[in-house]
């Protein structure tokens, strides 16, 4: 069975914009899991739920955890893996005699249950820094030395033992929607170039790291 | 290896304490002389080290001298009345601040720095409410800032207090996500994957 694995970062952009049902109608059509970690929980509801400003979003995120479309896995396993990835991720990069430390647990458990999960899955992740690591780590490597004017040393063993929580591809909150649109699962009274242009901004702008070059092109594509 | 270590955390801190005096120093002619655009430009002055070694005094200097900057520029705020009391315990904890870093009191330093920001609980009415809106966008502004040099969301979010929520909305409106490293899949091939996956 397929399987889709969100961070916290998707599920807040889908939230922040009002879209977060659609997984519901989604999920049918997929008919596969729609996975997130207790982390990611703790991230996309219970810390909002104590902020005014943002309960409401962490009820609907809550609504669909109760409903099954959003299931929790939480086992020994993924444990011992998150810690594996943690230790990994954060003694990749070394400046100035330090470690950087990189991720938390919730970006950690979302690739450590990619791992456990192996065929068949995806990751959906809006932030940068965790897709950069997973598909271009010396990208991340240089654009934090470009930051940081200074040398980042790359342990190339830690690299390695990696990449088997790296490997699953990744997709972020705009190509979701842009799937959902497709299937007819969102309706905007706009063409079709206007619509994708509308819903691929708006995760841009509630922070899915996609650029402006990259929107442009898929308005361009045939979708 | 171990001794080299050290030496090397040994030598990192003693950068590290020379800079937070000097942005410290800075902040105090700064404020004196009202020159708000060095007061900014101090703040900034901590991510580095904050993104490398992310230790919480770095991080506290960061979102104490970019509030001040804010607070600072505006001159409605030396109207109200706590105003005083405010720009006292600011000025006290700066100067109390310094002496402790130099003298290796760590502890102290670190609360000096807490007392600053503490310093809201002692304030009434419009002043309060501004100031502690003040230091809440700081800390998702200097998180934006962490999230930029290559920290993840949730690593930025805890290392500031602030949530994801707060950090995605602020983030979203920068230009991170257009910055060209940043495009590590062409846009076609990603849509590709995701259209197969749901046929």
């Amino acid at each position: 069975m397929k399987s889709l694995i969100f961070d916290s970062s998707s599920i807040i952009t889908l939230t922040l914009n009002g879209l977060i049902d659609v997984l519901g109608p989604l999920q049918k059509y997929f008919k596969g899991r729609f996975f997130i970690t207790p982390s990611v929980k703790h991230e996309a509801v219970d810390t909002p739920l104590r902020i005014r400003r943002f309960e409401l979003e962490a009820l609907k995120v809550s609504n669909l955890i109760k409903k099954g479309i959003l299931e929790m896995v939480q086992t020994p396993e993924l444990e011992n893996e998150t810690r594996k990835v943690m230790s990994l991720a954060n003694n990749l990069f070394e400046a100035e005699g330090s470690k950087i430390t990189l991720l938390h647990e919730g970006e950690s458990s979302c690739l450590a249950l990619s791992k456990i999960l192996k065929n068949d899955t995806l990751m959906v992740i809006d932030e940068r820094t965790t897709r950069m690591l997973c598909e271009n780590p010396k990208n991340l490597q240089k654009l934090m030395e470009r930051k940081l004017h200074l040398k980042i040393d790359r342990d190339n063993n830690m690299l390695k033992e990696l990449e088997i929580y790296t490997s699953t591809p990744i997709i972020r909150s705009s190509e979701l929607i842009l799937v959902a649109y497709k299937k007819g699962l969102i309706s905007l009274p706009a063409d079709a170039q206007t619509a994708v242009e509308a819903l691929m901004y708006a995760t841009k702008f509630k922070g899915n790291s996609i650029s402006y070059g990259e929107i442009e092109e898929a308005k361009r594509m045939k979708i | 290896m171990e001794k080299g270590a050290n030496k090397q955390n040994k030598q990192n801190q003693l950068v590290e304490k020379d800079n937070l005096l000097y942005i410290l120093n800075s902040a105090i002619k700064a404020i004196d002389e009202m020159d708000i655009f060095t007061l900014k430009e101090l703040s900034n002055k901590t991510v580095h080290s904050a993104s490398i070694f992310q230790d919480t005094d770095s991080i506290s200097v960061a979102v104490i001298v970019y509030s001040l900057a804010k607070i600072y520029e505006r001159s409605k705020y030396a109207t109200y009345k706590d105003w005083k009391v405010f720009d006292k315990i600011v000025d006290l904890n700066l100067k109390n601040a310094i002496a402790n870093l130099k003298q290796n009191n760590t502890e102290a330093f670190t609360k000096n720095l807490a007392d600053i920001i503490n310093s809201i609980n002692g304030l009434s009415g419009h002043l309060r409410s501004y100031i502690e809106e003040v230091f809440r966008k700081a800390r998702i502004n200097k998180a934006s800032r962490l999230y930029e040099h290559g920290l993840s969301f949730e690593q930025t979010a805890k290392l500031l207090g602030i949530s994801i929520f707060e950090l995605a909305e602020y983030a979203g409106k920068t230009g991170i996500g257009d910055v060209d490293l940043g495009v590590t899949v062409p846009i076609k091939e990603r849509i590709k994957i995701a259209m197969d996956f749901f046929k």
